[in-house]
């Protein structure tokens, strides 16, 4: 176990519960904005405010539909959008005529609806830019708002509540990314040190069977040597010796490959690496070994194969994790790249989506292996690469 | 037991990145504090409450940022219960200096500031804490807004002017919630999921290989190719039996030295382990020790010749102590923020200090009480 959090896990991870707080907060304020408009709407009956009331329940969905695991596509950021436009619109139609012409466009109201807009928009920072979707929802939320208020002849006022909510989650947004790197910084060492550590250990345990078998042939054999009379050794003694010597070196070089070795290495584990370094958390699990076993070749391709499928998953699958699973027989390696995402229908994919049908399924087939894909929309992707080893 | 785990305990480098935020936070809630109040100076009619309620607020957020500090053990309950009770307070007389003339409410400076610095717990509290805390600050403010009702100017149902001050300060509570819940669970999945990601963080760095035994050493250099010769020639000379002594005494006595020796001694030449405390450590203190001998040697601060270590067992716990001389002219604490922070993590106590241009970390293993002992 590494001492401190990897780095390359930090910024996903801070990015998710940021944007889970983001919506949470905004569903709150706008939850605010409903109750405080229905006490109004019920203590006055002559207020016609269930538009204003419809039009908070849609900004409040579209803010759901970004929440939700499948809100990181782009289709779905731009329908929320649409629709949060529209809410805000219509709410900002639906209540400005109605409030008291001192009122200005900054009216309490009207700005906690903005703040929720503002909050949805930090959403998507969980995978794209929350920078920009803070100042898209930002125009979002107030432009329907002074348009309405100039055409009903309400004062146009800066919007402070508003405006620095806004300013807040840009600064969080912003600080977040340049404190971490700076915070971060010994993180690569310390997580050095712990490796360091079991490889250490295993080291030592290695010495300790080591140091019996030393003290076993070694010495004995120094000793016959420090004691026998000058001249020609028997057969016998001189196989003794190269036994003594053959074994120790054996135990020796096998508890050096036990520390140094990687189980999982080549170029799966740097397809792995690669993946983590572009945020995406991939659990990796199954008979990693079995892959360190494979030819070169075999290993390359493969690797190469692995690589393109968790590009996939980071361009199309809308999923910040994916799981490599390895399964191995006496003659097959099966690994098996795995997420929860998007989906797709493998024949619908468009002409441009060459990776899986040339890097994956060329790749595996040129070896004599066999790629299958399994996937739905909605349902997540399931590839399998069974290679002979 | 995860419902009390905080992230910063979790991951100490996610509490210091969020500190940036946690004195930008109090700055801001310092000025929308002095600001607003200059700006609703004509509904203040006790200007003594108000006075009050700004020096609250301003004990409120510099006792989070020295809380928060990398070099102080994790925020912890008692702490957020500090900072949650100075900002209320400074809510309250925020209200008590404007009773009876305080007509809007959207412009008191007091939830919005107790809602900024609430905004900042998520990284060092529980979600539950937070939430708890959160809501019954809400409840408060949302209770003096209605007393105050007959004197606000709108025309609106009196539970309105209980809604809207205390919707930031709910918001901001139940966001610092969930960020909380997001984080810890993300980093408690990391830890279950073994050592598979331990690599992760490898890839820019270069690995050592660990420090072999000197008698391997002794055995692959001196013993060994002497033997295959002897096996390869089949002949003995005096000189052959001479020699055969001497490495079989060389191998035996370093066989004795590498027992004797422990890992620690292995990478710091300067250990002083009488009770051999070392060998007793678990993997995570191993670890940290070897990131701070790592640090002291790679870091252009310090003089890594004159690292010396020294463990002892007392009555009460076990200590380490690390001394190192700073280089003239340095000054390795922003260097050591986040070795300090993962300490409080690991060692029950954790006290540093440089003096006479000499570092000292001392690490201690027991209960608190043990700890406070020791000191």
């Amino acid at each position: 176990m590494s001492l401190v959090f990897p780095n390359s896990l930090a910024a996903a991870t801070a990015s998710l519960a940021l944007s889970r707080g983001a919506y949470l907060f905004g569903v709150v304020f706008a939850a605010g904005a409903f109750v405080t408009l229905l006490l109004v709407q019920l203590d006055r009956g002559t207020l016609v405010a269930w538009p204003a009331l419809a039009a908070i329940a849609a900004i409040v969905a579209a803010g759901t539909a970004l929440a939700r695991p499948s809100g990181d596509r782009p289709a779905v950021i731009a329908v929320s959008a649409v629709v949060a436009l529209a809410g805000s619109a219509v709410f900002a139609s639906a209540l400005i005529p109605r409030l008291a012409d001192s009122s200005a466009s900054d009216g309490i109201l009207l700005s906690m609806v903005k703040i929720a807009i503002v909050a949805f928009g930090a959403v998507v920072g969980r995978r794209h830019s929350g920078v920009l979707g803070v100042l898209a929802a930002a125009v979002i939320a107030e432009v329907p708002v002074l348009l309405v208020s100039l055409r009903e002849g309400h004062a146009v006022s800066l919007d402070v509540p508003a405006g620095a909510i806004a300013v807040s989650f840009l600064a969080v947004l912003s600080l977040f990314s340049v404190s971490r790197r700076r915070s971060r910084a010994s993180g690569p060492l310390m997580s050095l040190a712990g490796e360091e550590d079991r490889r250490a250990v295993e080291l030592a345990r290695a010495e300790h069977s080591s140091s019996a078998m030393v003290h076993d042939t070694i010495l004995n054999e120094l000793a016959v040597v420090g004691m026998v009379a000058p001249g020609t050794l028997s057969p016998a003694a001189r196989a003794q010796i190269s036994r003594s010597v053959d074994r120790v070196t054996l135990v020796g070089a096998d508890a050096a490959a036990a520390v140094a070795s990687d189980p999982f290495a080549g170029e799966v584990a740097s397809a792995v690496e690669w993946a983590r370094t572009q945020g995406l958390e991939v659990t990796v699990d199954g008979d990693t070994a079995a892959v360190a076993g494979l030819p070169a070749e075999t290993a390359t391709a493969l690797g190469r194969a692995v690589l393109q499928c968790l590009t996939n998953v980071i361009a199309h699958a809308g999923v910040a994790s994916a799981e490599l699973t390895v399964i191995s027989t006496d003659r097959e390696v099966c690994i098996m790249v795995i997420d929860s995402g998007a989906g797709f229908t493998e024949s619908e994919t468009g002409a441009d989506r060459l990776g899986l049908k040339h890097s994956v399924r060329g790749r595996i087939t040129d070896l004599g292996g066999t790629v299958q894909v399994w996937s739905a929309p909605g349902a997540g992707t399931a590839v399998s690469m069974l290679v002979p080893r | 037991m995860s419902g009390q785990l905080t992230a910063q305990r979790l991951d100490p480098l996610g509490g210091i990145t969020a500190r940036v935020l946690v004195v930008v936070a109090v700055a801001i809630a310092l000025v929308e504090a002095v600001v607003m109040s200059r700006v609703t100076a004509d509904q203040i009619s006790y200007p003594a409450f108000e006075a009050v309620a700004l020096i609250a607020i301003a004990l409120s957020g510099v006792y989070l940022i020295r809380a928060t500090s990398p070099f102080r053990p994790a925020f912890s309950m008692r702490s957020h219960a500090i900072v949650c009770l100075l900002a209320l307070a400074a809510v309250v007389f925020n209200s008590a200096a404007q009773w009876g003339s305080n007509t809007v409410v959207r412009d008191d400076w007091g939830p919005l500031a107790l809602a900024t610095i609430t905004l900042t717990l998520g990284s060092y509290r529980p979600a539950r804490e937070i939430l708890l805390c959160s809501s019954m600050t809400a409840a408060v403010v949302g209770a003096l807004g209605l007393v105050q009702a007959d004197t606000f100017r709108s025309d609106v149902p009196e539970l309105v002017y209980a809604i809207i001050p205390a919707v930031p300060i709910f918001a901001t509570g139940v966001a610092a919630a969930a960020f909380s819940r997001s984080l810890v669970a993300s980093l408690l999945d990391w830890r279950s999921s073994a050592g598979a990601d331990a690599a992760s963080a490898l890839s820019d760095t270069e690995q050592s290989v660990p420090q072999k035994a000197s008698h391997l050493v002794h055995l692959d250099e001196q013993a060994i190719p002497f033997l295959r010769v002897v096996a390869h020639t089949g002949e003995v000379s005096e000189a052959d039996g001479a020699r055969a002594r001497v490495l079989a005494r060389e191998l035996r006595t370093l066989m004795l030295i590498d027992t004797e020796r422990s890992w620690l001694e292995r990478i710091v030449q300067r250990v002083s382990d009488p009770q051999r405390l070392a060998e007793r450590m678990g993997e995570s203190e191993r670890g940290f020790l070897r990131a701070v001998v790592a640090h002291v040697r790679h870091s252009e601060l310090f003089d890594a010749a004159t690292l010396r270590l020294s463990l002892r067992e007392h009555e009460t716990g076990q200590t380490v102590t690390a001394e190192v001389q700073c280089l003239p002219g340095t000054n390795p604490r922003v260097q050591l923020a986040p070795y300090i922070a993962v300490a409080h993590s690991l060692f029950s106590g954790v006290d540093w200090q440089i003096a006479d241009a000499t570092l000292t970390i001392v690490l201690a293993a027991g209960t608190p009480a043990r700890r406070r002992a020791i000191q």
